[in-house]
């Protein structure tokens, strides 16, 4: 339960609430202005509220601002359906899957997975993500990152260029999530060498995929990757 | 952080936000110096770059960046239970300490062309790395013969992949030249599967590593659930290399 507050302190929280929210780098001035009060009433209010300053409690606020901004507005499953209607809605068009560090591994696994419902995923590059929004109305870019800082201008063109980016990525309040049309949030533990933690990041990105995969519909008759297994399997069968 | 679009960034800031990135997912404190300094620019720049992408600052974009990153791990999109015996923690004790025993010799993770062959092997080559545990990411014959090594692991990878089978008649199974070959010179034969019914390679590998089959689920989590063993195993790895570490230094001194 939150500490009582005064009706002032009340008035700053909210208002210091709603700017962060608006702005995640909203200064203790602005919000002093805002709320009609100095930033010395700022930094009490965050001490009364446990915080050790402004930017610890402006921290604290983003946090528990953007982890909502996922699960409490979208539930899993909303959050797969809404997904499937935004590929379906650009199934004519060309659909990148790009990702980096254990990330490369989970979009890998994506893009093989709407390559077998017959989406049209093409290698992913500028230059073809460039070409295709000249050549066709631009589609989608999946971002996978955990962090969310690396493949940040990769998603900046891309929303550019006018392409919708879904970004799977560990980090709420990265760049990527924040440039994504829908950021799907998936934390896990990033490691030291000299202590290594598991690391599900790959593992829940992929399970997100098999999970989209299961109510996705083919646009062709049969999926391609029955017709590639089958390949496979008599190749794997001569080889016995 | 502003919502629209951001400036473009420049090579330089993308050498910026790769070094910051370096840290952050290290979960290391960073200064603007350090950045600076390691990307051979001035603190001002650093400094910029961060403005441009919305930030106040070098310490607002570092401390946004790092939030979240020693919270409570959400449960979301975590196909637990992966194991087919439900004792995962044990299968990845037992896995961690194949390699580890073994962990100057070679060892070939078979490739192949299906997406499970594709990605699974690369991906416990490049964490293996980590541990100076010399694996490669194969399908070539000539990189399963030894040359000046010892014979590790060999691991292959069996998996039902059609759902809908149930029974595991739909199967992409180990090639079997490559699996003699192993055999032959000696390596330790690990098998990791979700076909629960009896294969030839099965039968023949010297451990096998069932993982959960999720034929009912109308959708695949093999590749998820082996990663998921993996992890763990590298934690174990890690916890094994940490024991030997004061032996070495009493061996040294």
């Amino acid at each position: 339960m939150r500490t009582h507050l005064t009706e002032k302190q009340e008035h700053a929280w909210q208002t210091a609430l709603k700017l962060v929210e608006e702005d995640h780098a909203a200064t203790i001035g602005e919000v002093a202005t805002q709320a009609g009060c100095s930033p010395a009433s700022i930094t009490l209010l965050a001490r009364r509220l446990g915080y050790a300053g402004w930017p610890e409690l402006r921290r604290s606020i983003i946090r528990h601002a953007a982890q909502p901004a996922m699960s409490a507005t979208l539930t899993q499953d909303g959050l797969l359906s809404q997904i499937r209607e935004l590929l379906l809605d650009h199934a004519d068009e060309a659909i990148f899957v790009h990702g980096a560090g254990d990330g490369t591994f989970a979009a890998c696994y994506l893009e093989a997975a709407l390559l077998s419902h017959g989406f049209a995923c093409l290698p992913y590059t500028r230059q073809t993500l460039l070409a295709q929004a000249r050549r066709s109305k631009p589609g989608i870019l999946f971002v996978v990152n955990e962090t969310g800082i690396v493949l940040a201008d990769d998603a900046r063109i891309a929303r550019e260029l006018g392409y919708a980016v879904i970004a799977l990525t560990g980090n709420p309040a990265s760049p990527v999530a924040h440039l994504a049309t829908i950021p799907v949030i998936i934390r896990s533990n990033k490691s030291k060498p000299e202590s290594y933690e598991p690391d599900f990041f790959c593992a829940r990105a992929m399970t997100f995929t098999a999970y989209l995969k299961a109510g996705l519909p083919y646009l062709f008759e049969t999926s391609i990757t029955d017709s590639v297994a089958l390949l496979d399997l008599k190749k794997t069968e001569d080889t016995m | 952080m502003a919502e629209e679009v951001p400036a473009e960034l420049s090579a330089t800031d993308q050498v910026i936000l790769s070094t910051l990135n370096y840290h952050i997912s290290r979960s290391e404190f960073v200064r603007v110096s350090t950045i600076a300094e390691e990307c051979n620019v001035s603190k001002s720049t650093v400094v910029k770059m961060a403005k441009k992408l919305g930030y106040s600052g070098f310490a607002d974009m570092r401390d946004t960046l790092s939030v979240g990153r020693a919270d409570e791990v959400s449960e979301t999109f975590l196909p637990l239970d992966t194991t087919e015996d439900g004792d995962i923690i044990a299968a990845a004790e037992r896995l961690a300490q194949l390699f580890w025993e073994r962990r100057s010799a070679k060892h070939v993770l078979m490739s192949d062309t299906s997406i499970v062959g594709t990605i699974l092997p690369s991906y416990l080559a490049r964490k293996l790395a980590m541990f100076d545990i010399n694996a490669v990411s194969t399908y070539d014959y000539e990189a399963i013969i030894l040359k000046d090594s010892k014979p590790g692991i060999a691991l292959f990878f069996e998996h039902n992949i059609d759902p809908k089978a149930g029974t595991g008649i739909f199967t992409l199974s180990v090639a079997r030249p490559h699996f003699r070959l192993a055999r032959q010179l000696g390596y330790l034969t690990v098998l990791v599967s979700d076909v629960t019914k009896e294969t030839p390679a099965s039968q023949l590998a010297d451990k096998v590593f069932l993982i959960k089959p999720s034929y009912d689920l109308r959708c695949d989590l093999f590749m998820p659930r082996t990663i998921m063993l993996f992890e763990l195993m590298l934690s174990e790895l890690s916890r094994l290399a940490g024991q030997e570490a004061p032996f070495e230094e009493e061996a040294e001194a």
